[in-house]
């Protein structure tokens, strides 16, 4: 009898570990890439699905259930610093990476690690990094994962075991060019972005053969000499190293056949003076052609940026009857929407409190407020938003069947005086791979936190709930009618989408800076989130502080998986 | 008499070892002395060492994770009395030249020489604002 135990036993343990390594060998097609939406059971890449909306068709867990909402597991990711994440399922499979470019499979029914990749770092690329060594996630293609670290390798790890399939270098982290981004596959690429824009750099967009790593195509975020748009920055010297980041995962629209990708600030961050002109493609969304990195078109949200609004968050693709556009949150304080075949503009509508326009031009060109243009002479007062907006880089979600989109916010004012080198915070001399931001004087002004709803068709405010603290995670809504959102004091809530009202709270330990995904086990939904304090928090303490309470936050690094009792 | 000399020859070269192992042992514990527990800045906490000190924070890019004025941001603040070690010259001296293990503060030996960090050391030194009665350099 016993001996029956026992090889029952050994049986039972054997087809647990081959179920693992089944699940972890299975393979990811375009085909269920293009329909991630349909399959809620997954979670097949960082924005979701190929709009970015962060919305799941899944209701188990809803607006009459979710107070029952308990921890199931957690999983220690084994790093301190920025937890950006999102987590990515596949057949009970979660790919998730931790700062520093780690990346992990676990068995997403109850945080078991399957296997780890740990990329070691070259000692100080810390130091190249303006805003902490965070990571934003992984992209599935085949039977492959693929992260990008922060001395700019891609890697793709094979999926049963995490051990490397290719591993290339695309740019020198010496010089302050650096990666958190998640990648996209789209037919068979891997896209990537570049972070950097605190520094001289010239950033750039890049497509990899997801089979080999070689490079397909590259898109510089600045046109070179010669091309159309250089002539934006007064000089090739402003142009070169005018930084423009992409570090913020795109869309893809697979009928229109288009990538949206989104272009971040122009350096240095605060002074136009040594750029003057619109600075192209900075603080824009491309339209590119994604089999040649081409641009078909683009639209750009701050021109000539001299309050680092780093537009290059995300653009959600949204559908509202034959009405084809992209929604998205800027930090300079609009929600904007944009025509997606073509680049026009339809509206910009305040998230929160905005000064430093007094409107747009029929085209979505921002008409300056003199006032709150700050200069080597003069210190700009209150200006509304803060250089994190508006709406931080966290993403936000749409419901597309409501087409309502939730925004994480904040109502936090900065004083800004700009510099030229040698004065204020600058260097004496441009030295690549070392931070230029032209800023003599810098303070945030104490405000607080905001989730914001409007019905995306027209940009009506539908409802705004206040917080002390601004909200710092991704947000997720689902058809069960909910709203997840994350904050810096490491409280991870549950809102009803239609009213705001809060339904559930839990205290996850640490801030949430990354993103809550959803999937299903065997017919069980769950909710996971990663908790984690980090990144560029300079606002929450510079000056009076936008959120001074965040001062010295406490530090962590956990996934949680959420689920009904 | 030769074997007297020979002794003597042995004499001194136990002399010669010893003292050359005397002075091999006093290096390596000055060495860590310095490194490590005594050392102290050898500059003044003055106007001209602080404006300089101040540069080199701007050059070396201190400010991109401690704040133009050590207010904090990604890094801790630097300005208050509130520390993970006790804040003497030699802790600052090798947190600075040689980075902090576990956290995103790396070494800036290979910028910055001895007196440059003294010179940041300073200018860390002339922003506090924590209690007066904590202070140690």
């Amino acid at each position: 009898m016993y001996k029956i135990i026992i090889k029952l036993f050994i049986l039972s343990i054997f087809i647990i570990f081959n179920l693992n390594i089944a699940n972890a060998q299975s393979v990811v097609t375009d085909e269920m890439l293009l329909s991630a939406q349909e399959d809620p059971n997954n979670w097949l890449m960082a924005p979701g699905n190929y709009t970015g909306n962060r919305f799941s068709k899944l209701g188990q867990i809803n607006t009459a259930n979710v107070s029952g909402l308990v921890p199931k597991w957690i999983f220690s990711l084994g790093t301190l610093d920025a937890q950006n994440t999102t987590p990515v399922i596949h057949n009970g499979v979660m790919y998730v990476t931790a700062s520093h470019g780690r990346t992990y499979a676990l068995n997403a029914a109850n945080g078991q690690e399957i296997w780890r990749y740990f990329h070691q770092l070259p000692e100080g690329v810390a130091g190249k990094m303006c805003c902490d060594i965070g990571n934003r996630g992984v992209a599935l293609y085949g039977d492959k994962v693929y992260v990008a670290t922060p001395d700019s390798h891609v890697v793709a790890l094979n999926k049963s075991d995490g051990s490397v399939a290719w591993d290339v270098t695309i740019a020198n982290w010496e010089d302050a060019i650096t990666m958190t981004v998640a990648p996209l596959v789209v037919k068979g690429k891997v896209i990537v972005g570049m972070s950097g824009a605190e520094y001289p750099t010239r950033l750039w967009i890049d497509a990899l053969d997801s089979e080999t790593g070689e490079q397909v195509w590259r898109r510089y975020t600045i046109p070179g000499p010669g091309e159309p748009g250089h002539e934006t920055w007064g000089s090739a010297r402003a142009a070169m190293y005018g930084g423009s980041s992409a570090w913020i995962t795109g869309s893809y629209d697979p009928e229109l056949d288009i990538l949206y990708w989104g272009v971040g600030n122009p350096n240095p961050d605060w002074d136009g003076t040594v750029r003057p002109g619109d600075n192209l493609y900075s603080n824009s969304t491309l339209a590119l052609d994604p089999d040649t990195g081409a641009i078909k078109f683009y639209f750009q949200y701050t021109p000539a940026d001299v309050w680092d609004y780093d537009g290059n968050n995300e653009p959600i693709l949204v559908d509202y009857g034959d009405e084809k556009v992209w929604l998205h949150g800027d930090r300079n304080g609009y929600l904007y929407k944009i025509d997606r075949t073509n680049g026009a503009f339809k509206y910009g509508k305040e998230i929160s409190k905005v000064n430093w326009n007094t409107g747009f031009t029929y085209d979505g060109r921002p008409i300056w407020n003199m006032d709150k243009v700050p200069t080597y002479d003069y210190e700009a007062k209150d200006i509304c938003p803060a250089s994190e907006g508006g709406k931080w880089w966290n993403p936000m979600t749409v419901n597309p069947e409501t087409g309502w989109v939730f925004v994480p916010s904040r109502e936090i004012c900065v004083d800004i005086k700009s510099a030229p080198l040698g004065e204020g915070l600058n260097p004496d001399e441009i030295t690549v791979g070392k931070p230029y931001w032209g800023i003599g004087t810098i303070g945030w002004n104490t405000g607080y936190g905001q989730l914001v709803a409007f019905d995306g068709r027209t940009g009506e405010k539908m409802w705004v709930v206040k917080d002390r603290s601004p909200f710092t995670s991704g947000l997720l809504s689902t058809r069960g009618g909910l709203l997840f959102a994350g904050t810096p004091e490491g409280e991870f809530r549950a809102y009803h989408q239609e009213t705001g009202e809060e339904l559930w709270s839990f205290q996850t330990g640490s801030g949430i800076f990354g993103s809550p995904s959803t999937y299903t086990i065997d017919g069980e939904q769950f909710v996971a989130v990663p908790s984690g304090f980090g990144g560029w928090t300079g606002w929450a303490i510079f000056g009076e502080g936008g959120a001074p309470w965040l001062k010295d936050s406490r530090k962590g690094g956990i996934i949680i998986g959420f689920g009904l009792p | 008499m030769k074997m007297i000399l020979n002794n003597l020859k042995i004499f001194y070269l136990f002399i010669i070892i010893f003292l050359f192992y005397s002075l091999a042992q006093a290096g390596i514990e000055d060495k860590d002395t310095i490194s490590i527990k005594t050392i102290e800045n050898p500059l003044e906490l003055d106007e001209e060492t602080i404006k300089a000190g101040k540069k080199l924070w701007r050059k070396t890019g201190c400010y991109s994770c401690h704040g133009g004025n050590a207010e904090g941001g990604v890094g801790p603040n630097l300005q208050d009395d509130i520390w993970v070690y006790k804040p003497s010259d030699a802790m600052l001296f090798k947190t600075i030249a040689k980075g902090r293990k576990g956290t995103n503060m790396v070494g800036w030996e290979k910028e910055l020489n001895s007196d440059e960090i003294w010179k940041i050391i300073i200018f860390i030194r002339s922003l506090y604002t924590g209690d007066k009665s904590k202070i140690i350099w």
